[in-house]
C-alpha cells in the first residue's frame, strides 16, 4: 500500500494545472480550496507513507517506484522514478507540511491582491517540482525538480512584477542561479561519464566497488557543491537571496527559508556516501558553510529591513547545515533543515503579520512597542525568535547543538570556533529585531498606525500551530549525553545516512559543550538587550566610532559592487562590443539609399553597394584561409 | 609551343578577370567576362577536353552573356556603380585573397603528381560524355532537371512581384 | 519495383510541385487554402511510399540513390517539417499578402532537394540537391511582396549562397582530382591509401565543408544568417530553421562519421571542426543577449544551436545527432508559428516590446509559446533538455569534456535570452496594443502537435529513440 507514495506529487500538479488553464473562470474561495486541499491531500499520503514505512524493516531498502523509462543512452538509463526513504520521506512530510500551513496562511495574506490565481498557481506548481526534487531516484529526475524550483522562484520573486525592483531581482536570482546550474549539470554528467548511471543506489554501489577514482569522486561532488552554494545561497553566490525578499512574504517563507533553498543540503546529505568518499570535500565544504554562517550573520546584525534580517540570517543557517555536512553529521545537518523550516518560516509568517498590520511597512526603525497591538503575533514571534537564538529546550537549540558538537568531536576547532561566533551573533540580531519591532518607543507613521490591526484567524492559527512545532519538533532528536537511544531522528535516518565510525567524546566534554551553547545565545540575548532596550545610545556610539566597518557592513561587504565591476560590466560592455562590431544592422543600411537606383536590377546593385554583403563575403573568405590554414599546416 | 600558348591564355584569362571587376561600365565588364570565357574555353581545348571547351564558348560566352548584355543596355544604368569601399578593406581582401591563393599553391605543390589513369582518358568526346550522361549519371542530369525548374520558377516569382507593384 | 520503390517519394514531391504550380496559374482562385490541401495530401502518399521501403536499404544508380533508414527517416522529418510550415503558413499568407501558389510550389521543391541531398552516397547529387534545395529557399525567402526586408534579405542570401556554393563545387573538383570518384566511400579510400601525401584532397575536403558550414550557419560561416532570417516571410523562416540545418547536418555526419572511425580523430579536420564548434556556441549565446527582435534572436538561437549539433557529429553520435534535429523541428517551428499566432493584417510583431503582457492577454498562446522557449532554452522535461542531454553525454564518452563545459556554460547564457522574452510575456505591462487576429484553426493545430512534440520527446522518448537508432545504425 505505500506504492502510493508517488501519488505525492502529482496531486499539487494537477491542482496547478487546473488553476493555469481554468484560473480566470473560477470563484476565488474555490481557488483557495483547491490549493490548499491539494497540498494537504499530499500531506496526507506522505504521511500515509511515511507510517508505512515505520512499519516495514529498513533492510527492505528503499522503495523504488519507476513509472517509465525516461532516457536511455546506450548502457545509461535514467528512468522516471521516485524513491522513498527516510530522508525522502522527513523532505516530503516538511515540504507538505510547512508548505500546507504557508498555503493556509497565503489564503489571509494575499486576499487582497489582483493576482490572487496566478499566485496559487505557481505556488502549487512549486509544491510539485520541490517534491519532485526530493522523491527523485537518480540525478536527471532530481536535476528536473532543481530547475523546477529554480523557475518557480523565479515567476514568485517577480510576482508583483510592476515593482521595477522585483523584476530585477527576479532575474537576479536566476543569473547567480544558473552558474550553480553549470557545475550541477556538469556533475551529473561526470557521474554518468563514470558511473555509467546516476541512480543514487548506483553512484553508492560505485563508490563501494572502486569503479569511481577518488580523484574523479572529489571533481564530481566539488562540481555538484557548486550546484548546492547557487541554491542554498553560500559564499560567493549568497548574493540573489537578500533580493529574493521582493517577493510576496509567504513565499519567502516556503521557497526562500523553509524548502527550495535547502535543497542543496539535501542533495549534498543524499550523495553522503559520494562526499564521505571524496574526503576533502568536506573539509571544504565545512569552511564555505562556516564562513558563510559568519559572514551572513553580521551582515544581519545591521540591517534595517525586517525581511533582510530573517534572509541573512537564512544564508547563515544553512552555512550552519552545511557544517554539518561538511564535518560528517549528514543527519545533523538534515536535522537542522527539519527544525529551521519551523521556525524560520514562523519567523517569516510572523513578519508577514506585522508587515500585513503595518499597511506594508517593513522597516524597523518606523515600528516599536507593537507588543501590544499584536497580541497573537508577538508570542509567536518571540517563540520563534528563542528557537533559532539557540536557547536550550527548543528545537534549534538541539539541532544546532548537534551540528557543533560533531564539529568538535572531529577536532575541526577553527569551525567550531566561527559556528559560535555565529550563534552569538545570531541570538543578538534575532533578539534586536525583537526589541525594535515589539518594545520600545512607537516610531509608526501615524497613517500606518490608523489601520493598525491583528492579523484574522487564517494568518495566526497557521502560525499558532508552527510555533509549536518550534518548540517541541527538537525531541526527537536529543543529544547522545541523554542515552544512545535518545536521537531517533538519527537512527531514523540510517538506512541512508551511515552513522559515523568514531566514538563519542566523553560525557565531560559533552556536557561542557551544551553549557558552552547556553553561554552563548544567553549572551547573545544579554547584548542585545542591553544594547536596545537597557542602553540605546550604545549603537550609536559604535557606529560612530566604527563608521568604515558599519558601512562595510552595511553595505553588504560590496559584493554586489564588486562582482558588478568584475563580472557584469566586463559582460556588458564586452557583448555591446561585440554586437557594435559583428552584428551590421540591416535596415540603417540598406533600404534607405534605394532612391538612386533603377528598377530591380538597380536595387540589387544598391544592395551589393551598402558593404554588407561585402563584408559578410570577407569574413567568409577569412574563415576559408583560416580554416584551410590550419588543415594545411 | 604548347606551353607558351598556355601562359598566353591564361594572362588573358585573368587579365580580363582583373578588367571585369574593376571597371565601372557593367557593359565593358559583360565583354571582359566574355573574353575570360572565350580564354577558358581554349584551355580546355588545350587539356583536350574538346566538349568543354565548345560548350564554354556556346554557352557562357555566347548565351548567358549575350543576354547580360541585352538587359544591361535594356535598362540603361547609365550611372555605373562606383565602389565607395573603404581603404583599408580593399587591402584587408586583397592580403586574404593573395595568401588564399598562397595557401592553394603549397597545396599543389605539396602532392604529388596524379598517375594519369585511365578515369581521365575515356570519355573526352562529346559522343563519350553524351553516352556517359545517359547512362551512368542519368540521376544526376536528370536532377538538373528540377534545378532549372527551381530556378526558373523562383526567377519569375521575384520579377513578377516587381511587376505588381 | 526496387527502382520505382527507390524514386517514387522523390517522383511524387516534384510532380506534387509542378501540380500546385500549374493549378495556381490556370484555376486563378482567390484562396490558396485548397493548395495546401493538396500539398498535404502528396506529403502524405509520399510518407507512405517511404514507410514502405523502411528497413529495406534500396539502393539505385550505382549508390548514387541510396534509400537507407537515415535517409528515410530524415524524409519524413522534412515531411512533417514542411506540411507544419504550409499549415502555419495559411495564415501568413492570407495576412501578408504572400502569393500563395509559389509559396507551395517553391516549398515542395525545396522538399525535394532535401530528400535529394539526404539519400544519396555521391557528392555529386549531394550538391545538385544542395543547389535545388538553395535556389528555391532564394525565391522563398524574398516571397513577401512590397517588403523590401524580404527583397533584400533573398539577395543577400543568394549572393552568399552563390559565393558557398562555388568554394563547394572548386573543393569538389579538388576530391576527384585526388580520388578519382565522388562517391563518399572512395573519397575516404583514397584518404585511408595516402593521408599525408594528399594535401590537394585536404583542401578539397575542407572546401566542401566549408560549403555546408554555410548552410548550417557555423560560424564564420553564419553572417548571412541574422539577415535572412528576419527578412525572409516567417513560415519560410521557419523552415529555413529546420529543413536545410537538418539536411545539412546529416549529410556531414555522412562524410565525416566514416573518417572518425578510421582514427582521423587526432587529425586537423577535426581540430578545426572542435574550435568551429566552440566558437559557434559562443557567438551564437552571446550576441543573441543584444537582440530586441525576435526573429533575428531566434536567428542567433540557431546559430547556437548548430553549435550543439556540431557536437554531436564531432562525437560521431548519429543517434543523438538526429534526436536533436527531431526536437528542434518541433520547437523551432512551434516557436515560428507562435510568432505567426501573434500577427494580424499587415502587421507582425517581432519586437521584443511588442510581447509585453502577451502572456495575460493570450493566456494559452503564452503558455505554449513558453513551453517551447523554455524547450529551446534547455529547461526539462522537455524535449530539449533531453536533446542537449543526449548531446553532451555522448561527447563526455567521447572524451570532449572541454568541448561539453563550453557547451553547458553557452547554454546557461542562451537561456538567458529565452528566459528575458517569457519575463515580457508575464512581468511586463503591456506598451504598445497588440491585438491579433486568431481564427485560424490549422495554425493552432500545428502549435499544438508542435507542443505535443516537444513534450511526447521530453518525456517519453522511448519509441522515438528506437527508430532513430535503427537509422542511425544504417550509416555503417
Amino acid at each position: 500500500m505505500t506504492e502510493i507514495f508517488w501519488l505525492i506529487p502529482f496531486v499539487p500538479a494537477a491542482s496547478a494545472l487546473v488553476l493555469i488553464l481554468f484560473g480566470r473562470r473560477l470563484p476565488k474561495r474555490y481557488v483557495s480550496f483547491q490549493a490548499c486541499g491539494a497540498v494537504f491531500v499530499s500531506f496526507g499520503l506522505a504521511a500515509f507513507s511515511f507510517f508505512g514505512l515505520l512499519n516495514t524493516s529498513p533492510e527492505h531498502g528503499p522503495l523504488i517506484k519507476t513509472l517509465f523509462s525516461w532516457i536511455g543512452v546506450g548502457a545509461f538509463k535514467a528512468g522516471f522514478s521516485f524513491q522513498f526513504d527516510p530522508l525522502s520521506a522527513i523532505m516530503a512530510l516538511v515540504v507538505t507540511g510547512v508548505g500546507f500551513l504557508i498555503h493556509i496562511y497565503s489564503v489571509g495574506y494575499m486576499s487582497q491582491d489582483k493576482g490572487y490565481t496566478r499566485y496559487f498557481a505557481h505556488l502549487n506548481l512549486f509544491t510539485f517540482a520541490m517534491l519532485v526534487l526530493v522523491l527523485a531516484s537518480n540525478m536527471v529526475l532530481m536535476f528536473v525538480g532543481w530547475e523546477g524550483v529554480g523557475l518557480c522562484s523565479y515567476l514568485l520573486i517577480g510576482f508583483w512584477f510592476e515593482k521595477p525592483s522585483a523584476a530585477k531581482a527576479g532575474m537576479k536570482a536566476f543569473i547567480v542561479n544558473r552558474i550553480g546550474d553549470a557545475g550541477f549539470i556538469l556533475g551529473i554528467l561526470f557521474l554518468v561519464m563514470t558511473v555509467g548511471s546516476s541512480e543514487f543506489s548506483a553512484i553508492a554501489a560505485a563508490v563501494g566497488n572502486g569503479l569511481l577514482s577518488q580523484g574523479l569522486a572529489t571533481l564530481i561532488a566539488i562540481l555538484l557543491f557548486i550546484g548546492a552554494c547557487g541554491k542554498s545561497a553560500q559564499l560567493p553566490l549568497h548574493v540573489w537571496l537578500p533580493d529574493a525578499m521582493e517577493g510576496p512574504t509567504p513565499v519567502s517563507a516556503l521557497i526562500h527559508a523553509a524548502t527550495m533553498v535547502t535543497a542543496g543540503v539535501y542533495m549534498v546529505a543524499r550523495l553522503n556516501v559520494l562526499y564521505t568518499f571524496s574526503g576533502t570535500v568536506g573539509p571544504i565544504i565545512a569552511l564555505v558553510g562556516a564562513l558563510t554562517a559568519v559572514f551572513a550573520a553580521t551582515m544581519a546584525l545591521v540591517q534595517n529591513d525586517i525581511k533582510r534580517v530573517l534572509a541573512y540570517s537564512t544564508i547563515s543557517q544553512l552555512g550552519y547545515m552545511f557544517i554539518g555536512c561538511g564535518v560528517g553529521a549528514y543527519a545533523a545537518g538534515i536535522f537542522h533543515l527539519y527544525t529551521h523550516a519551523f521556525f524560520k518560516s514562523l519567523l517569516f509568517l510572523a513578519a508577514g503579520s506585522v508587515i500585513h498590520a503595518l499597511s506594508g511597512e517593513q522597516d524597523m526603525r518606523r515600528m516599536g512597542g507593537l507588543k501590544k497591538y499584536l497580541p497573537w503575533t508577538y508570542p509567536v514571534f518571540l517563540v520563534g525568535a528563542v528557537a533559532i537564538a539557540g536557547v536550550p529546550f527548543l528545537s534549534g537549540f538541539f539541532s544546532k547543538d548537534a551540528i557543533l558538537t560533531r564539529a568538535f568531536g572531529q577536532r575541526q576547532y577553527v569551525i567550531w570556533v566561527l559556528g559560535l561566533a555565529g550563534a552569538v551573533m545570531t541570538a543578538f540580531y534575532m533578539f534586536r529585531l525583537i526589541f525594535l519591532t515589539f518594545y520600545g518607543v512607537e516610531r509608526l507613521d501615524p497613517e500606518a498606525k490608523k489601520h493598525l490591526h491583528e492579523s484574522p484567524k487564517v494568518m495566526t492559527v497557521p502560525l499558532a500551530i508552527l510555533a509549536f512545532f518550534s518548540i517541541t519538533a527538537g525531541y526527537v532528536g536529543l543529544p547522545a549525553v541523554l542515552g544512545k537511544k535518545a536521537d531517533v531522528f538519527g537512527r531514523f535516518l540510517e538506512p541512508v545516512i551511515k552513522p559515523a565510525a568514531e566514538g563519542h567524546l566523553g560525557l565531560g566534554t559533552e556536557w561542557f559543550l551544551i553549557l558552552i551553547s547556553v553561554v552563548v545565545a544567553l549572551l547573545g540575548i544579554f547584548i542585545a538587550h542591553t544594547f536596545y532596550l537597557k542602553k540605546p545610545g550604545i549603537p550609536h556610539g559604535l557606529v560612530a566610532r566604527f563608521p568604515r566597518i558599519y558601512k562595510l557592513i552595511y553595505n553588504k561587504y560590496y559584493v554586489d559592487e564588486i562582482y558588478d565591476g568584475a563580472v557584469i560590466n566586463p559582460l556588458i560592455t564586452g557583448s555591446e562590443w561585440i554586437y557594435a562590431h559583428f552584428d551590421l544592422k540591416v535596415v540603417d543600411g540598406t533600404v534607405n539609399n534605394s532612391a538612386s537606383a533603377v528598377g530591380f536590377f538597380g536595387k540589387i546593385l544598391s544592395y551589393l553597394q551598402t558593404g554588407l554583403v561585402k563584408d559578410y563575403a570577407l569574413i567568409f573568405l577569412l574563415g576559408i584561409v583560416i580554416f584551410i590554414g590550419v588543415l594545411l599546416f | 609551343m604548347m606551353i607558351l600558348l598556355f601562359f598566353v591564355l591564361s594572362v588573358i584569362c585573368v587579365g580580363s578577370v582583373l578588367g571585369m571587376i574593376i571597371s565601372k561600365n557593367q557593359a565593358y565588364s559583360a565583354l571582359f567576362l566574355v573574353l575570360a570565357f572565350s580564354c577558358l574555353g581554349g584551355l580546355f581545348g588545350m587539356l583536350g577536353a574538346p566538349f568543354m571547351a565548345v560548350v564554354q564558348i556556346i554557352i557562357y560566352a555566347g548565351a548567358i552573356m549575350v543576354l547580360f548584355i541585352f538587359v544591361i543596355m535594356m535598362i540603361n544604368l547609365r550611372k555605373g556603380i562606383s565602389p565607395e569601399r573603404k581603404k583599408w578593406t580593399l587591402a584587408v581582401s586583397a592580403v586574404i585573397s593573395v595568401v588564399l591563393l598562397a595557401e592553394l599553391v603549397f597545396a599543389v605543390l605539396g602532392t604529388p603528381p596524379m598517375p594519369y589513369t585511365a578515369a581521365f582518358s575515356s570519355g573526352t568526346s562529346p559522343t563519350d560524355i553524351g553516352r556517359l550522361l545517359f547512362t551512368k549519371y542519368l540521376y544526376p542530369f536528370e536532377i538538373t532537371s528540377v534545378l532549372i525548374i527551381a530556378a526558373l520558377v523562383g526567377a519569375i516569382v521575384l520579377v513578377k512581384k516587381r511587376e505588381k507593384e | 519495383m526496387n527502382g520505382f520503390g527507390a524514386l517514387a517519394p522523390l517522383l511524387i514531391i516534384v510532380g506534387a510541385a509542378l501540380v500546385i504550380l500549374l493549378l495556381d496559374a490556370f484555376l486563378k482562385k482567390d484562396n490558396k487554402n485548397y493548395l495546401a490541401c493538396l500539398s498535404l495530401f502528396f506529403l502524405v502518399v509520399c510518407a507512405v511510399f517511404c514507410l514502405r521501403s523502411w528497413n529495406k536499404n534500396l539502393s539505385y544508380f550505382e549508390g548514387q540513390l541510396r534509400l537507407d533508414n537515415l535517409a528515410l527517416f530524415l524524409a519524413f522529418l522534412f515531411l512533417i517539417a514542411v506540411a507544419f510550415v504550409m499549415f502555419i503558413g495559411m495564415k501568413y499568407l492570407t495576412l501578408q499578402n504572400v502569393p500563395g501558389g509559389e509559396f507551395y510550389g517553391l516549398l515542395l521543391l525545396a522538399l525535394s532537394g532535401l530528400m535529394i541531398m539526404t539519400s544519396s552516397l555521391n557528392f555529386i547529387v549531394i550538391f545538385l540537391g544542395l543547389e535545388v534545395l538553395s535556389v528555391s529557399s532564394y525565391a522563398l525567402a524574398g516571397l513577401k511582396g512590397k517588403d523590401e526586408k524580404s527583397s533584400e534579405s533573398a539577395i543577400k542570401y543568394f549572393l552568399m549562397g552563390s559565393f558557398a556554393s562555388a568554394f563547394l563545387i572548386f573543393g569538389l573538383a579538388l576530391l576527384f582530382g585526388t580520388a578519382h570518384s565522388l562517391e563518399i566511400s572512395a573519397v575516404l579510400s583514397s584518404f585511408r591509401a595516402n593521408f599525408e601525401g594528399q594535401l590537394l584532397g585536404l583542401v578539397g575536403l575542407g572546401l566542401v565543408i566549408i560549403g555546408f558550414a554555410f548552410k548550417i550557419s557555423l560560424v564564420p560561416f553564419h553572417m548571412w544568417t541574422p539577415d535572412v532570417y528576419e527578412g525572409a516571410p516567417t513560415p519560410v523562416t521557419a523552415f529555413f530553421a529546420v529543413g536545410p540545418k537538418a539536411a545539412g547536418f546529416a549529410v556531414l555526419f555522412r562524410i565525416l562519421a566514416p573518417y572518425w572511425n578510421e582514427g582521423f580523430k587526432s587529425g586537423r579536420i577535426f581540430d578545426v571542426l572542435w574550435t568551429v564548434a566552440a566558437l559557434t556556441m559562443l557567438i551564437g549565446s552571446l550576441i543573441g543577449l543584444r537582440q530586441k527582435n525576435i526573429k533575428r534572436l531566434f536567428a542567433y538561437s540557431s546559430i547556437a544551436n548548430a553549435g550543439y549539433m556540431l557536437i554531436a557529429v564531432l562525437a560521431g553520435d548519429g543517434a543523438s545527432l538526429i534526436f536533436f534535429l527531431t526536437v528542434y523541428l518541433f520547437m523551432g517551428i512551434g516557436a515560428f508559428g507562435s510568432l505567426i499566432a501573434l500577427s494580424k493584417k499587415d502587421r507582425e510583431y517581432t519586437d521584443l516590446e511588442d510581447f509585453a503582457g502577451v502572456g495575460f492577454k493570450y493566456p494559452w498562446l503564452g503558455a505554449i509559446f513558453s513551453v517551447f522557449l523554455l524547450s529551446l532554452a534547455g529547461f526539462p522535461p522537455t524535449g530539449g533538455f533531453l536533446a542537449k542531454f543526449y548531446v553532451f553525454v555522448g561527447a563526455v564518452r567521447q572524451d570532449l569534456t572541454s568541448l561539453v563545459i563550453i557547451g553547458v556554460l553557452t547554454s546557461l547564457i542562451s537561456a538567458f535570452y529565452y528566459l528575458r522574452i517569457i519575463v515580457y510575456m508575464y512581468m511586463r505591462e503591456p506598451e504598445r496594443d497588440v491585438d491579433i487576429e486568431i481564427e485560424n484553426p490549422a495554425l493552432f493545430l500545428v502549435l499544438f502537435l508542435c507542443l505535443y512534440g516537444v513534450l511526447q520527446l521530453g518525456i517519453f522518448p522511448g519509441n522515438v529513440l528506437y527508430v532513430i537508432r535503427q537509422a542511425a545504425a544504417s550509416l555503417f
